[in-house]
């Protein structure tokens, strides 16, 4: 028999002929206990809810015990791969290769609004506005895609203020502090950090389990329908937090103290 | 659990509500179909184990998001396919997924008649055409030849419209052929 008899079947023939000829699928790992005692876990830490995408259960224990007694220092040693709401973090160890040329840019926010109003409208949750930093000079709302749990596509909103003297210029964009919002718990975005030349700190940010980030690192936004993510440089430090059911990223050129600041300006 | 099997509807409720044990007999249910999706779309058993645990562990947090009354096995099959994709993604560069025909006197299934009658080499062609294949061809046709699954389950798990599902699957067999040699 060859390819000629294949291409020769009718469609239903050769339906019938791939059925019969079912690969040799290799022996399926007793996944069920595994699975449970995963959960239990995680459940021993849910301030963490860690996506741990590594080949073992014993380094998955061994990184959850490192990430609760030293967050930082465990992470980079590990690889490690927290998960804050929307957005995931990975701390890759050695020194960052290099990063993608584009930063943040309007083009990449998606559609401008006039007014968090609007933006919230559309985004169908209650936009917030930091009080330190007053209005913002730009909106934007980007759809982003349904996540693998079937949930319905949500959409992120960016806000975005002008640099001034208290708020010094990102460095590479034009605004000094840049606010995004995400909904729910869909992974919508990815950070990856390198040892050498970033920090990742926990912090506290409103009695919520926060992460500080500082130095060059990149960020993955998922993109709408079926388009490529968006892979970008970020230049400025970012502090991420969940508020309620919003994930929240504030990136600026402030230090840790300034930030905590404007993330406790909340309402 | 003794008495009659619970229904997956049952199990999903109490699972829910935080049953891990429910949870662990869903998972001891679609482990294989899970593990076997993950298969056909990474390169290699060990990606899909860690794809096919991963995507329960997601799952069983997505829980209170899950549609009552929708069915589970798309539901977690949808999460265990984009799970392997992402981790396909990351190993692209390896080789062309190499599937091997199963013998056709041993294994866990019974050869039907047509995979007796089958020469092992056309076999392996056919196989070695379809693991040629973009992921989304490979899935529609993994879905529908290896795995078994109903139009409307398909149709779930691809998250896509009914009738599309067989515009997918005309489309893949048009491009295995293609793979075979013949017009597409």
């Amino acid at each position: 028999m060859t390819t000629e008899r294949l291409r020769g079947l009718s469609d239903e023939e050769l339906g019938r002929t791939i059925r019969a000829s079912g690969p040799a699928w290799p022996t399926t790992p007793s996944l069920a206990s595994i699975v449970t005692e995963r959960i239990g876990e995680t459940e021993r830490f849910p301030q963490l809810r860690p996506r741990l995408s590594l080949p073992s259960r014993r380094r998955t224990v061994l990184i959850l015990i490192a990430a609760t007694l030293l967050l930082a220092a465990a992470a980079v040693a590990a690889g490690l791969v927290v998960r804050i709401g929307a957005e995931t973090v990975t701390v890759v160890p050695g020194a960052k290769p290099t990063l993608p040329g584009d930063v943040l840019s309007r083009e990449v926010l998606g559609r401008a609004a006039s007014s968090p109003a609007e933006a919230a409208s559309r985004a169908g949750f209650d936009v917030v506005v930091p009080t330190r930093l007053g209005e913002p000079a730009g909106v934007w709302t980007g759809p982003t895609p349904p996540d693998a749990y079937g949930s319905a596509p949500v959409t992120r909103v960016v806000l975005a203020w002008p640099a001034t003297p208290a708020l010094p210029t990102i460095r590479g964009l034009p605004w000094g502090a840049v606010l995004m919002e995400f909904p729910g718990e869909a992974n919508l975005a990815a950070k990856t950090i390198f040892e050498e030349g970033g920090g990742i700190q926990d912090v506290t940010v409103e009695g919520r389990q926060g992460l500080w980030v500082t130095g060059e690192h990149t960020i993955t936004l998922a993109a709408a329908d079926d388009r490529a993510p968006v892979e970008l440089r970020v230049t400025g430090n970012v502090l991420l937090w969940q508020r309620g059911d919003l994930t929240l990223r504030l990136e600026t050129s402030l230090g840790l103290p300034a930030a905590l600041d404007v993330a406790a300006s909340v309402p | 659990m003794e008495g009659r099997p619970l229904e997956d509807a049952e199990l999903v409720g109490l699972a829910r509500d935080g049953d891990v044990r429910a949870y662990e007999e869903l998972v001891g249910r679609y482990r294989d179909l899970a593990f076997r999706t993950a298969w056909l779309l990474t390169r290699s058993s060990a990606e899909a184990e860690d794809a096919a645990q991963e995507a329960f562990v997601k799952a069983y947090y997505a829980m209170p998001r899950f549609r009552p009354g929708a069915p589970f096995k798309p539901w977690i099959l949808r999460i265990v396919a984009n799970e392997a994709k992402n981790r396909g993604r990351s190993v692209r560069r390896r080789e062309a997924l190499a599937l091997r025909a199963a013998a056709a006197d041993t294994g866990d299934a019974v050869p039907s008649p047509e995979a007796a009658a089958l020469e092992r080499e056309e076999r392996q062609e056919l196989l070695d055409a379809i693991g040629r294949l973009p992921e989304r061809d490979r899935l529609v046709i993994g879905y529908r030849y290896f795995l078994d699954l109903s139009e409307a389950d398909m149709a779930e798990a691809l998250d896509c419209r009914p009738g599309t599902v067989k515009s997918r699957l005309s489309r893949a067999t048009a491009h295995l052929r293609a793979e075979l040699g013949g017009a597409p």
